[in-house]
């Protein structure tokens, strides 16, 4: 499935005449008579007191250019024609499977208003550029060109013709502009500028507008990884999210009472009303009013309590191969569902059409497939992303002195490396599917090095043991070892219990623990709430903690922290400190303990250099670098690559297209492009 | 009876001051606070925080000064302006998140109150007029049982049945199809298929207890000297039954709403949590693990308020039922 440009034989005619060129008179006359009647029978249908009849009929099949929901208000006059809604040249989206028909409701579940992300990877993801679904190639979206200079320090953006908001608003570079000054530069409202805006000098970069779709963006030097970011969930968003005809009167640079006004509503200011109305990663499903780019539009906000529902954005400027615009689903519908294992049972039960969060692990994985038949679903596979399912880091930055040299310590990490045993593991509590393997990026990936990849890994107590004495590691008068300066190896594994896999990594270190006792080495578990949890690596409290292995494949350029001392999310669990260094430009250097070793700092370099090398094959090889030093250094130690999550699909739903990587970057579900996605009568 | 109410809202006052100072250090007794939960997200988002971008945020959401000054700004604004503060995660004003709910909660706790009052006063008479009988040690042994399991244990056990033998989820309070519908018979009875759920599994403790309750007061009444008499004059035994013991006996049975109302708020936020209702429960839940404090405070307030009243009502009540209670102070 790709977006492919519209097709190249529209007239000039047309073009001037501003009509659309496919409007099949026949196909739409027929249609507007179908829905017209069912409106009639939907109206004589009684709607009195004893009735036990919900009132909301489904949506007839029958497709039209647009939906039949839709066609009923062109009709009532209270919509423009679809021909009118859409851009001049709309994105044509190939479906998966086959051409769908309208209506329908999607369920799904979400846990609470706090639960963005899922809200994200289903609807919430239009940016300027998509990646197709194989996540290889990047395809125009809201954007119809694209163009990058020579050294990739300016590009040169021009939205879709006459695309419009779902309140019927042209989207133009006047928004593009609000976006970029008064939201993504303004202090008050962004604290810190996104990192998809820093160029090479550490500053954001200038902003020319050509006219009403062209505008320019320019960085001081090369910044080849911006097209890339435009085609991210989040980032991609920035120039486009912000709806200026709507957001202005909230900003107190547009409205000097913005402030009185915010105050008058119960907020503390115009900034967190702006805010709670109107920004990015914040609630903009609590907002009904808010104008958007997204296939679906809010109706009903979370904080509602029973349910959130999303109706079809009329505006939408997508459509299908016979040029009818999409989604094909008429709602979307978020079920609240505070308690994961309520959401199992409404899965189960086949309550959702389709769902791959929350619930999807291997704890749960054998009850799904049991009830395939019952709940008229399928249980879909999602390939897992990670290069191990629990990483472990030993924190080099440790505010004692005695451990940080331990954790320091190369030979001590193999050690504990060859003490774990990962087959026993994987036969416990992996439901004896899984490999094992290093903090390294996964076989599928351009970047695999299977040297990396499993090193260390063999179970070898005798020669963990043998590792350790060499080192200078002895055993006291307990068994336990001590270091040379007298340091016992006694440490506190930090984890977060709510984790994504349930209890798993619980299990694995309490397992773990004693097989590292075995060579003299005493671990404690302390398990907490991920929010506790958090405040303790933040505040560099902890010994070692795990993680899942993210960057094992898709992402291995982005989540590199388990490769260096950089990356998302504050960083390297292994060196805080270090990563911190780096991504803030040396602001929090007052509190490092240590300055960075030289092979933390020639990753560093290096990366300075790939988010700078414009050709792509040249930026694979400086990252290749990379993943050498942090082979050597051997930083983070990996343990199973499990199986991955899977989704439940209903068998009423088509054009999902089956299997698909299940991954942040990458946003599941999203690249398989919901908007296609359609449900049979039965 | 003026000067007894007027003590009564004194104490009552008093008793929130209380209650709002412990709820707001216990609150922030965990390490990390908002901001700490935001810098994450943040990170999530590709914005790498400084440490002055940190301190601004903690001075916009007022977490920079000391607990004291914080609490000092809460209920000060609380009191003087009827303002509940914000909260961050929702980033709307507190009275907003918890308006739509707070209806459903005292609905729900409210309509459980009644139903277990139903349920336990006639079995409570019935297990203490037929002490020892066969139908006593039945009900006994379900009150001991409802008392003894926790309710979300309960709740977890109805949904596994409902889902094996029904082929429905019984959470929230609506059906998919009926929650936008108009109010009609149909929607009617898709409320009651959803309530009785919360409603059992929230009320059988109180049940239990109370069923314990009456059933020991009315045990003490019946062995009294009065009764005897009564019955040796010939009073027919209904008749008597009703008009001495079970008065005196119903005492404590009014007195309960003091301790039933907490403990079928309390009830709610677990069961609230399981069923998905739409209620305070789960808002609380949520707000308390990522350190929502105005939020988590204010609905813990709000709360104790309605517990408060529902203590203060039943003092009403039972001095209005009792005269000794009534009279007593004028001695």
């Amino acid at each position: 499935m790709s977006t492919r440009q519209p097709r190249p034989d529209l007239s000039p005619k047309r073009r001037e005449g501003g009509a659309i060129p496919w409007p099949d008179p026949a196909l739409s006359r027929r249609g507007l008579v179908l829905t017209g009647s069912a409106a009639l029978t939907a109206s004589a249908a009684g709607c009195s007191w004893f009735s036990t009849d919900p009132e909301s009929g489904e949506a007839g099949g029958e497709k039209g250019l647009e939906a039949p929901m839709l066609a009923e208000r062109v009709e009532a006059g209270d919509l423009p024609a679809v021909g009118d809604r859409l851009p001049k040249e709309p994105v044509v989206i190939k479906v998966a499977e086959s051409t769908g028909r309208y209506g329908g409701t999607w369920n799904t579940a979400i846990t609470g208003a706090s639960d963005g992300p899922w809200l994200y990877r289903t609807i919430n993801y239009e940016p300027l550029l998509k990646k197709n679904r194989d996540f290889t190639e990047i395809e125009l979206n809201v954007a119809s060109a694209f163009d990058i200079n020579e050294d990739a320090s300016q590009f040169t953006i021009t939205l879709r013709e006459g695309i419009k908001w779902s309140d019927g608003e042209p989207l133009t570079t006047k928004d593009v502009e609000f976006g970029f000054y008064d939201v993504a530069l303004n202090t008050d409202l962004t604290t810190g500028v996104p990192a998809e805006l820093l160029g090479p000098d550490g500053a954001p970069p200038t902003l020319e507008i050509v006219d009403d779709y062209t505008f320019v963006v320019t960085f001081a030097g090369p910044k080849p990884l911006f097209e890339d970011a435009m085609a991210g969930g989040i980032s991609g968003q920035r120039f486009t999210y912000y709806p200026r005809h709507y957001l202005e009167q909230f900003h107190l640079d547009y409205n000097p009472a913005a402030d009185d006004e915010a105050v008058a509503d119960g907020y503390d200011g115009w900034i967190s009303r702006f805010t709670a109305l109107g920004n990015l990663w914040n609630f903009q499903w609590e907002n009904p009013d808010l104008p958007t780019m997204l296939p679906w539009i809010c109706k009903k906000p979370i904080s509602d309590a029973d349910y959130a529902l999303f109706e079809r954005n009329p505006f939408y400027y997508k459509v299908d191969e016979e040029g009818s615009q999409l989604p094909y689903l008429d709602e979307v519908r978020y079920n609240i569902i505070a308690d994961v294992e309520t959401m199992f049972a409404h899965a189960i039960n086949g309550d959702y059409e389709f769902h791959s969060r929350h619930f999807n692990d291997n704890a749960h994985r054998a009850d799904a497939v049991d009830n395939e038949a019952n709940g008229n679903y399928t249980v879909t596979d999602l390939e897992s992303t990670y290069s191990s399912d629990m990483n472990l880091a030993f924190n080099l930055n440790h505010a004692d002195a005695g451990l940080r040299k331990i954790f320091q310590d190369k030979q001590f990490r193999i050690a504990m490396s060859h003490a774990i045993d990962r087959q026993e593991l994987i036969d416990v509590l992996w439901n004896r599917v899984g490999e094992p393997s290093q903090a390294a990026p996964r076989p599928e990936s351009r970047f695999y090095d299977e040297a990396f990849a499993t090193q260390y890994l063999e179970f070898d107590t005798d020669l963990a043991a043998q590792t350790l004495e060499a080192a200078g590691y002895t055993a006291g008068s307990d068994g336990i070892r001590e270091s040379a300066d007298g340091v016992r190896l006694e440490f506190t594994a930090s984890v977060a219990d709510d984790s994504l896999l349930g209890t798993t990594w619980l299990d694995a270190l309490d397992m773990i623990k004693d097989t590292w006792a075995a060579v003299g080495v005493e671990l404690h578990v302390n398990g907490q709430p991920r929010e506790n949890w958090q405040a303790g690596i933040d505040e560099n409290e902890f010994d070692l903690t795990v993680w899942t292995g993210d960057g094992g494949s898709i992402d291995e350029t982005n989540s590199v922290y388990w490769y260096m001392a950089a990356g998302p999310s504050g960083g390297a669990f292994f060196a805080r400190q270090w990563s911190a260094h780096y991504t803030l430009h040396g602001a929090q250097d007052d509190e490092m303990l240590e300055a960075p070793p030289a092979a933390i700092v020639e990753q560093q370099d290096l990366y300075d250099q790939f988010t700078s090398e414009p050709d792509a094959a040249a930026r694979d090889e400086i990252f290749k670098q990379i993943l050498t030093i942090a082979k050597e250094q051997f930083w983070a130690i990996g343990t199973v690559q499990g199986q991955g999550t899977w989704a439940v699909v209903s068998n009423r739903l088509k054009n999902v297209g089956g299997s698909m990587p299940e991954n942040p970057s990458y946003g599941t579900p999203s690249p398989a492009r919901p908007e296609q996605w359609y449900l049979t009568e039965e | 009876m003026v000067r007894y109410l007027g003590r009564r809202v004194l104490y009552m006052a008093a008793t929130l001051l209380a209650i709002s100072l412990m709820v707001f250090v216990i609150i922030n007794l965990p390490p990390g606070d908002y901001v700490t939960a935001l810098t994450a997200k943040y990170n999530v988002m590709g914005q790498g925080l400084t440490e002055s971008d940190i301190v601004n945020l903690r001075h916009r959401y007022g977490l920079d000064g000391n607990l004291l000054q914080q609490y000092w700004h809460w209920i000060t604004q609380i009191v003087l302006h009827g303002d509940l503060g914000m909260s961050f995660e929702h980033e709307k004003p507190v009275a907003e998140v918890i308006g739509p709910r707070l209806g459903a909660t005292i609905g729900v706790s409210f309509i459980t109150l009644l139903v277990t009052w139903g349920l336990a006063f006639p079995i409570g008479v019935y297990s203490a007029v037929k002490q020892h009988s066969l139908g006593d040690y039945a009900v006994t042994t379900i009150g001991f049982l409802g008392l003894a399991t926790p309710n979300f244990l309960i709740a977890l056990v109805f949904i596994y049945f409902s889902v094996t033998w029904f082929g429905s989820v019984p959470s929230g309070l609506c059906s998919p199809e009926w929650c936008d519908a108009a109010w009609n018979l149909g929607k009617l009875l898709d409320l009651l298929g959803h309530l009785w759920i919360p409603m059992l599994v929230i009320g059988t403790a109180g049940v239990a207890g109370l069923v314990r309750i009456i059933r020991n007061n009315l045990l003490d009444e019946l062995q009294r000297p009065y009764v005897t008499a009564a019955r040796a004059r010939g009073v027919p035994e209904k008749a008597l039954l009703r008009r001495y013991p079970l008065r005196v006996a119903l005492n404590p049975f009014v007195s309960t709403i003091g301790w039933v109302l907490p403990l079928l708020l309390v009830g709610d936020i677990v069961v609230g949590q399981i069923l998905s209702l739409p209620t305070l429960g789960p808002i609380l839940l949520g707000s308390l693990k990522s350190q929502d404090m105005y939020l988590a405070g204010s609905v813990i307030m709000v709360l104790s308020v309605v517990t408060v009243i529902g203590t203060l009502i039943s003092d009403l009540l039972l001095g209005w039922l009792d005269p000794r209670i009534r009279l007593g102070h004028q001695r």
